[in-house]
């Protein structure tokens, strides 16, 4: 079985990051081992997804380096090249629409057509950043040069999937990206179609999922934005309209269509075109969708879309988002056996394994690096990492643990970015007091309040961290334990006793 | 966190008795025995002047035990976060041992051989003492006490 995430967008990126921090947290079904993710945008200079490419990275080097059995360590998440641009290798500054199209030798009726379709202003903008909020440009652009014949990532996808789905193996494959603005909104139904009408693929072994993200966040527009064209918070509810009306009308090659969204919009406190000034924080709704991965992975089920069902979830209090708004993942072994992974619990265990190991073992790690005489007497540090053969010297180890810092940062910042916006929607999950500022978490752990750490997760009371020091002093691990060597045995004893 | 404290504790005094228990009963006998060819007593006879000993260590043992529960007690309260308590250990049994040379005051006079029963003293002191707490102390400071990261790794717990 293959399972592949397709990110379209910068709202794309920021859910293709929620799905890795929810695989980390030991989300995904047992039966996924490996998910393969492609990045979609003609913005490939997004800050999005140069986040979302580095928590990726980060996440493989510590699921690699020390052999563990930690749910942060499961599944092997791989990137399928670097962002894809429909510019393709000449994306350059200079790319505007009427050049892509050589508009200015089209036939006299083709340029008709194409001043009725574009304003003359969006003909000549530089889409070097992205569609600027305009599923019209981006849709012409998608079509004329998505293409899976021609470049990667596209024709070793199409191949693999060819290949897997001929050989009777099954495919689930999920899209992520947003309605309202203009790359997902166009890329959506593009990338789709691209996928299942590809003549070596069997869509009888192929499920094909979306989470299509609802307006959630707004901006003001300065006054002088110092560009012609750009994205306008205020034509995302007409855009969204016009195209769930789309899939409404015509015949979806999805599967399941998992549309997410919230009543009260965040407000950004930039405005940016694109690039590497775009900078948006993580927001439920992303969870939502990535949740949605999860959901489709465990219970999607390949073939023909069938249509027919709607199901719809709902917060249970207006102005408040709560674990009880969290769906948990269910699926049946055979149709016979039921499964459940509660959300809180995992996202729970992986926050307090972060907030514990930044504040407090992680230092003391960095301290027994120069400190041979106090590695020596501190138990965890002899019976877990020591005694299992890990030289604390060694440079890959140190590079393990400061990939662990980082993994463990980006999900502590990305868990606090979930809470960020109060004035609309009051989000509930955890007690981000306790988190401070965590731009420099790894070196600085002062700004974890440890005070919090029993209740950091809301409505689940647990261990203080000296409790969680002292059990992990209290805990040896005789013989070897399967598929767990190095330091694992470290990662998996703190991680069980943080759930 | 009750059964972590209910069980270090429980080992503890469990371990410590017994390690009294392994000295007072196995050791001293053994030392009486030796302490016999060894020492001429002033007065009396050398059974009388053995069983005196004999009947000193227990005072011995018993001041060790304290110290070694004083130990005990600061390591299972102690988490041990803000790094080892090992000169705290050392002091500790610097003092259990300078009580076992206390009580050589109360040894009957002899003619020779006291030095012997001094040093015995001094070595059930320290030895009680280094038992009873390399083997037995609460996981934070386990490996504080010198050879007990040798002594406990053939422990089962």
């Amino acid at each position: 079985m293959s399972y592949y995430v397709i990110g379209v967008g910068g709202s794309g990126a920021r859910c293709v990051e929620a799905l890795i921090h929810l695989c980390a947290a030991g989300l995904a079904p047992k039966k996924v081992d490996n998910i393969k993710f492609v990045m979609v945008d003609p913005d490939t200079a997004n800050s999005s997804w140069t986040r979302t490419a580095e928590i990726a990275k980060t996440y493989s080097d510590l699921r690699e380096a020390p052999k563990g059995a930690c749910d942060f360590q499961r599944l092997l998440i791989e990137r399928l090249g670097s962002v894809w641009s429909p510019f393709g290798e000449s994306r350059a500054e200079s790319q505007k629409l009427e050049q892509l199209f050589n508009y200015p030798a089209l036939p006299p009726e083709s340029r008709g057509l194409f001043d009725v379709l574009y304003t003359p202003q969006q003909r000549r903008v530089k889409l070097d950043i992205g569609f600027r909020g305009r599923p019209s440009i981006g849709a012409a652009i998608f079509g004329a040069t998505l293409d899976a014949t021609k470049a990667e990532p596209w024709t070793g996808l199409v191949g693999d999937i060819g290949t897997a789905t001929a050989g009777g193996d099954k495919v689930w494959v999920f899209i992520l990206g947003s309605l309202f603005g203009g790359t997902g909104a166009s890329g959506l139904p593009t990338i789709a179609r691209l996928l299942t009408s590809a003549p070596s693929v069997t869509r009888a072994s192929m499920a094909v999922g979306g989470a299509f993200l609802l307006p959630y966040f707004q901006f003001t527009v300065p006054p002088n934005p110092g560009h012609e064209v750009y994205a306008d918070s205020l034509a995302f509810p007409r855009q969204t309209r016009q195209a769930l009306e789309f899939y409404g009308l015509m015949p979806s090659d999805y599967n399941r269509i998992y549309a997410v969204g919230v009543d009260q919009l965040i407000s950004q406190k930039s405005f940016s075109v694109g690039g590497s000034d775009q900078i948006n924080r993580a927001h439920v709704v992303e969870l939502l969708a990535a949740l949605a991965a999860m959901d489709f992975f465990a219970t999607g089920v390949p073939g023909l879309p069938a249509g027919g069902q709607c199901a719809i979830i709902a917060r249970e209090r207006p102005r408040e988002f709560t674990w009880t708004d969290v769906p948990n993942i269910h699926w049946q072994d055979g149709g016979t056996r039921a499964h459940t992974l509660q959300s809180r619990e995992k996202i729970g265990q992986l926050a307090r394994t972060a907030f514990a190991y930044l504040k407090l073992f992680y230092p003391h790690l960095k301290q027994a690096l120069h400190d041979a005489k106090s590695a020596a007497q501190t138990p965890w540090l002899v019976d877990l990492i020591k005694n299992h053969g890990v030289d604390l010297n060694e440079k890959p180890v140190e590079d393990t643990l400061s990939a662990g810092a980082k993994l463990l940062a980006s999900y502590l910042r990305w868990l606090q970015e979930l809470h960020t916006d109060t004035s609309s929607l009051q989000v509930r999950l955890a007690d981000v007091q306790a988190l401070g500022d965590l731009t420099n978490v790894k070196e600085d752990p002062s700004v974890l309040d440890e005070s919090r750490f029993s209740n950091l997760v809301e409505g689940w009371k647990d261990r203080s961290l000296t409790d969680v020091w002292r059990l992990m002093c209290a805990r040896r691990d005789r013989g070897p334990i399967p598929r767990v060597g190095g330091l694992g045995y470290f990662f998996k004893a703190l991680y069980e006793l943080c759930g | 966190m009750k059964g972590y404290f209910f069980k270090n504790l429980l080992l503890a005094v469990g371990g410590l008795v017994l390690s009294a228990a392994v000295v007072y009963y196995l050791l001293i006998p053994v030392e009486a025995a030796l302490l016999r060819e060894l020492v001429s007593p002033e007065s009396g006879t050398v059974e009388e002047w053995a069983a005196d000993f004999s009947g000193l260590q227990s005072w011995v043992i018993v001041t060790s035990l304290v110290v070694a529960l004083v130990w005990l007690l600061v390591a299972l309260i102690d988490p041990g976060r803000h790094g080892s308590l090992r000169r705290w250990w050392m002091a500790l049994g610097l003092v259990a041992v300078l009580l076992g040379l206390v009580a050589c005051i109360w040894l009957p006079q002899a003619q020779s051989g006291v030095v012997y029963a001094v040093l015995l003293s001094v070595l059930n002191a320290a030895l009680l003492y280094w038992l009873g707490t390399a083997w037995w102390t609460p996981a934070t400071h386990k490996y504080d006490p010198f050879g007990s990261q040798f002594l406990r790794a053939r422990l089962p717990w």
